[in-house]
């Protein structure tokens, strides 16, 4: 049969079922690489894709940070020269869009990456391919965003953009198109991301689990994939009119022309709402996750967790215009928006509750990863509560545009959401890459942030209340700001240096442990969900053998029950309760480099649409090309062998391709059984599934 | 792997589950289609209601349009794309963005005032206040 | 409560069969539906900006542009019949769908074939409406309305054309490979969708006043 022979190397070997009518598309064979640089850029594992989210976030959260102790700085004295009017505004911008698209969605998208699968005792989304293309198209997108720095300038409008700042007439530097187009991109990928998402959760989950057994942090990753699918096509009509108004002279947003500013700040904000729970909702679940293993109690009120996780997805659709008190929109619309506002702190608070009473009670171990967690608990609950103060729209009317908001924002975000995801990373740091990171650096990592942060962002509630504006380059002497913002910056800067622990934590306890490996084993903080049944590292099948889930807290109450008093009790051992990883005839979808070849074209096509057009046939070109390059490649590639193959090669069937694309499918049913198994017989290529558990991811 | 299915409703009436061979036939979707054009020739006629029925027929047009345009989007909906026949999850997915579709935009065209006319050709803003909310002059508030 | 051994659950690793999911449809078939959901509120958006926007020409005082409404140069008699073609498009691909699901590929390519003929005249019919609209002196930029029209129905041609270039690549396709049914229900799915929206913008943008 044509698989098994050795085959130039130019031609291509999309392994279709159908040999005889193949014909070669691509100019590469198929990638097959298991170590290396060329395994991570072709990977489809959920597993590697969430950890370069996570290095490429965390890259991101270092440029953005910059970007901040660059505004701390400019602010730290009044009257500062550091940065002009115009480079202030663009700073603040990029400082905004990248803390939010470029860090916190990607970070929480590393986390839904690596933990959804594992936590529903599925082998992978349910797209492989598609998954490894949002990666590389958000990359793509974010790289791009940020070589605006270098192509004129940064986009100078704020992250929310408001029109008619945005037109040409105001802001003639191409800063704002890269906003535009960069935002496309990335909305892109985050919408093919969050379908993946909804689906692998509907369709994926082990036998057993039902919806109600699933750990929160899946429901709220669900829930935040939900609204990424709904909000995000909002935005994208927003960023098209936006585009079309500056590149094609539209003027949906001007004015004097016809338009209605005020068009942009709803559509905008109808995105913008959801887009803050997008943000803190994974931080809710990771939290949710932490405090009931450190505190070896479940979770208190699983249903209310769950249902006030989806009250808050489904109310945050009513509220957005509470960032649009100061518009002008009439006394009717202000007072609905207020009220729904009011309304929606209700479901967070069940939330904050309930995280204290699984607490109450329990036996606390304060890990550094149980650290960030409370922290998140207490820091959200201030930012909600100068939150609920701006809901009441008179009191926001003196809050809006001044510093009280951006303390709010701030603690919602930075104490909320950024706070949980460190908190994941303290916790989940060795099922992902096989060691711990040491617990001492984490608490001076902590506590040096929880410092920092509040030196930061909590005078900022007062300099707000005393009438600093934001978004302003400098104040003057006079105002008596001046104390308030030395501080503040005194606060970056340690909040700057807790980062630099952090990072030197993640540097010495992986020395520690090239020199002396030790393996902290599949359950080093004896947690509760499934994630933790299987080897640390993951290994790449994930599971041997898929768990038959009988009741929420899986892998928990396989290891301890009850007795008559209704203690808690020891029923097996760890070590006969997980799995060891040994597996090796699991079939794992096959590399593929089209989603690379995709994500190349959208740049191109940016580059065109701002600057020539002509750049953008290349993109275009690469874009159609891939997309015919994927719909030819089954997921699976047929002559990949899949380790010691002893058994039945009936059951060898290359994953229809119908998996990946609607328009094309590949018959799954055309004698390909006898193809593997001469395949793997002389194949020397390596296998795809690796039962070694200590190679494949590398810290 | 029935016991993850069993939670969303599969009782979907006619035909449960997808790979059946006696789903709706060529000639049923013929006769969806016949009465798919019957609805679109009765919309088209609304054009001409003006000039044969006067000028305010557009007051009973309008509502005739739209709910001809719901039961065309309906019937293309349930029959052609099949929502009548399959898991019942698929038609609560679609109709949940529908819905929320309708509820914000129309909450958001509401707040520009697109259903008011209050002469202002610039913007949609909201209908002038009669009088101002405070007043200066007169006693300490209270 | 034993584990399922790796033998048995073959099947489980990718289920994209409707028997191996947990909800019994099959990934693509439910993603096909989880975007369509989403693309209600794109298209709930550029409908709503056009209804802000239609009564907005310029012979209004102060208002730059062309006096002309996108609705006052309406052929409503010609895109009638490119409505009703859009329609018979919707027909022809269920035809099609049904046909592969009876196995018989070769009907299915005639019907998928149609469709996409119709869905290109419904393109060539808007693209002669358009052109004409221009020649009457509306263009993209004449005034907002038009910018709001033209973007809207620009958008739902841009859906109809990628649909045209996956039924042809269906085609195509089917004379390499096996295809199976539910890929064609699933790009079925998306045409019709693409339909619907026209019923709206046929009714909500060309027939109410």
């Amino acid at each position: 049969m044509a698989l098994t022979e050795e085959r130039p190397p130019l031609e291509l070997t999309t392994g279709g079922a159908d040999v005889q009518n193949d014909r070669p598309l691509g100019v590469f064979t198929r990638p097959t690489a298991t170590h290396g640089w060329k395994s991570w850029v072709t990977t489809v594992d959920h597993k590697k894709i969430g950890i370069m989210y996570g290095a490429a976030s965390f890259f991101f959260l270092l440029v953005g940070g910059f970007e901040a102790l660059l505004i701390r700085t400019q602010l730290a004295v009044p009257g500062n020269k550091l940065l002009s009017a115009d480079l202030y505004n663009q700073v603040f911008t990029m400082h905004g869009v990248t803390m939010v698209f470029l860090v916190v969605m990607p970070m929480a998208a590393a986390f839904a990456n690596y933990l959804l699968p594992l936590q529903i005792g599925a082998r992978d989304v349910s797209f492989p391919r598609m998954n490894a293309l949002s990666l590389w198209v958000w990359l793509a997108g974010a790289i791009f965003f940020n070589t605006s720095w270098l192509l004129g300038g940064g986009a100078n409008g704020g992250w929310f953009n408001y029109a008619p700042n945005s037109g040409v007439v105001f802001s003639p530097s191409h800063g704002i198109d890269f906003y535009a187009v960069g935002l496309l991109i990335m909305g892109i990928a985050s919408t093919v991301s969050a379908i993946n998402l909804t689906v692998t959760v509907l369709n994926m989950r082990a036998p057993g689990m039902t919806l109600m057994k699933m750990p929160v942090f899946t429901w709220m990753t669900f829930i935040v994939q939900i609204l990424l699918v709904f909000a995000l096509p909002v935005i994208t009509v927003a960023l098209f009119l936006l585009m079309f108004d500056r590149l094609f002279d539209a003027t949906f947003f001007d004015a004097a022309k016809g338009g209605d500013p005020f068009l942009w700040e709803h559509l905008f904000w109808i995105f913008g709402h959801p887009e803050v729970y997008i943000m803190v909702l994974p931080a809710f679940g990771i939290v949710s996750e932490v405090i009931p293993v450190f505190s070896r109690k479940p979770i208190f009120g699983y249903p209310f967790m769950v249902g006030s996780g989806i009250a808050i997805g489904f109310m945050g659709w009513g509220v957005w215009a509470h960032h649009m008190f100061a518009s002008g929109m009439g006394p009717i619309s202000v007072l609905a928006f207020s009220l729904a506002t009011m309304f929606i702190a209700v479901p967070t608070g069940v939330k904050i509750l309930n995280w204290m009473a699984t607490m109450y009670g329990g036996r606390l171990k304060f890990t550094v990863a149980m650290l960030f967690s409370v922290g998140l608990v207490g820091m959200f609950t201030i930012g909600g509560l100068s939150g609920v103060s701006h809901a009441f729209a008179p009191a926001d009317t003196q809050q809006t545009d001044t510093y009280y908001i951006v303390a709010h924002f701030h603690y919602v975000l930075f104490g909320g959401a950024l706070l949980g995801l460190f908190s994941g990373m303290y916790f989940w740091w060795p099922k992902v890459f096989g060691y711990m990171l040491s617990e001492k650096a984490g608490k001076w990592h902590f506590w040096l942030m929880l410092v920092g942060f509040n030196l930061t962002f909590g005078p900022m509630h007062i300099l707000g209340l005393q009438g600093m504006m934001r978004r302003t380059y400098t104040y003057t002497q006079g105002q008596g700001f001046n104390m308030w913002n030395m501080v503040a910056t005194i606060g970056a800067f340690t909040i700057a240096v807790s980062i630099l622990v952090f990072m030197y934590n993640i540097a010495s306890s992986y020395r520690k442990h090239r020199r002396n490996p030790v393996n902290p084993g599949p359950d080093p903080w004896d947690a509760r969900s499934l994630e933790w049944m299987i080897p640390s590292p993951a290994p790449e099948h994930n599971f041997d053998e898929v768990p038959v889930v009988e009741e929420f807290d899986e892998f928990w109450n396989r290891k301890y029950g009850h007795d008559e008093n209704g203690r808690l009790v020891r029923i097996a051992r760890t070590e006969d309760v997980v799995q060891t990883g040994d597996a090796t005839d699991v079939h794992l979808p096959s590399p593929s480099y089209w989603p690379l070849v995709m994500a190349c074209g959208f740049p191109l096509v940016g580059y065109g649409l701002i600057f020539n057009l002509w750049w953008a046939l290349p993109g275009a070109l690469l874009l159609v090309v891939g997309i015919y390059g994927w719909v030819m490649e089954p997921s699976t590639d047929p002559s990949a062998s899949h380790g010691h193959d002893d058994h039945d090669p009936s059951h060898d069937e290359p994953d229809a391709a119908a998996n990946e694309l609607p328009e094309g499918a590949v018959d799954t049913e055309a004698g390909t059984g006898s193809e593997d198994v001469a395949a793997s017989d002389d194949a020397p290529a390596p296998e795809p599934a690796m039962a070694t558990t200590e190679e494949t991811t590398v810290g | 792997m029935t016991t993850t299915a069993e939670e969303l409703d599969n009782d979907s009436p006619a035909h449960p589950g997808e790979h059946h061979d006696h789903g709706p036939t060529d000639t049923f979707y013929f006769k969806i289609f016949l009465i798919l054009v019957a609805i679109t020739a009765l919309e088209v006629s609304t054009y001409f209601w003006s000039s044969w029925f006067g000028k305010d027929s557009y007051k009973v047009a309008v509502p005739v349009l739209l709910i001809m345009m719901v039961v065309k989007f309906g019937l293309i909906a349930s029959f052609f794309m099949h929502l009548r026949f399959d898991r019942r999850i698929l038609t609560r997915v679609f109709y949940f963005g529908l819905g929320l579709a309708l509820a914000v935009y129309i909450v958001a065209m509401s707040v520009m005032n697109i259903w008011t006319d209050n002469g202002n050709t610039r913007f949609n803003d909201p209908p002038p206040n009669a009088q101002p909310t405070t007043t200066i002059e007169g006693g300490a508030g209270g | 409560m034993a584990d399922i051994a790796l033998e048995q659950v073959e099947d489980l690793e990718f289920p994209d069969d409707i028997h191996e999911t947990a909800t019994g449809i099959s990934n693509p078939k439910l993603a096909m539906w989880v975007y369509l959901a989403s693309d209600c509120l794109l298209f709930g958006g550029l409908i709503s900006t056009y209804l802000l926007y239609k009564n907005r020409p310029g012979n209004i005082p102060g208002l730059a542009g062309s006096p002309l409404r996108a609705s006052e140069l309406f052929n409503i008699p010609f895109t009638s019949m490119t409505s009703f073609i859009l329609l018979m498009s919707s027909l022809t691909m269920v035809l099609a769908v049904n046909s592969i699901m009876r196995g018989d590929k070769q009907r299915m390519r005639l019907w998928l074939v149609a469709t996409a003929v119709l869905g290109g005249l419904f393109l060539g019919g808007q693209v002669y409406e358009f052109t004409e609209f221009v020649r009457e002196g509306l263009g993209y930029t004449s005034n907002v309305s038009a910018s709001a029209f033209y973007t809207l129905t620009g958008f739902h041609g841009a859906h109809v054309g990628v649909g045209v270039l996956m039924l042809l690549s269906a085609v195509g396709y089917s004379f390499r490979r096996d295809i199976q049914a539910e890929a064609i229900e699933v790009l079925g799915l998306y045409w019709h969708f693409v339909d619907i929206v026209w019923v709206v913008i046929f009714a909500i943008v060309y027939l109410i006043p």
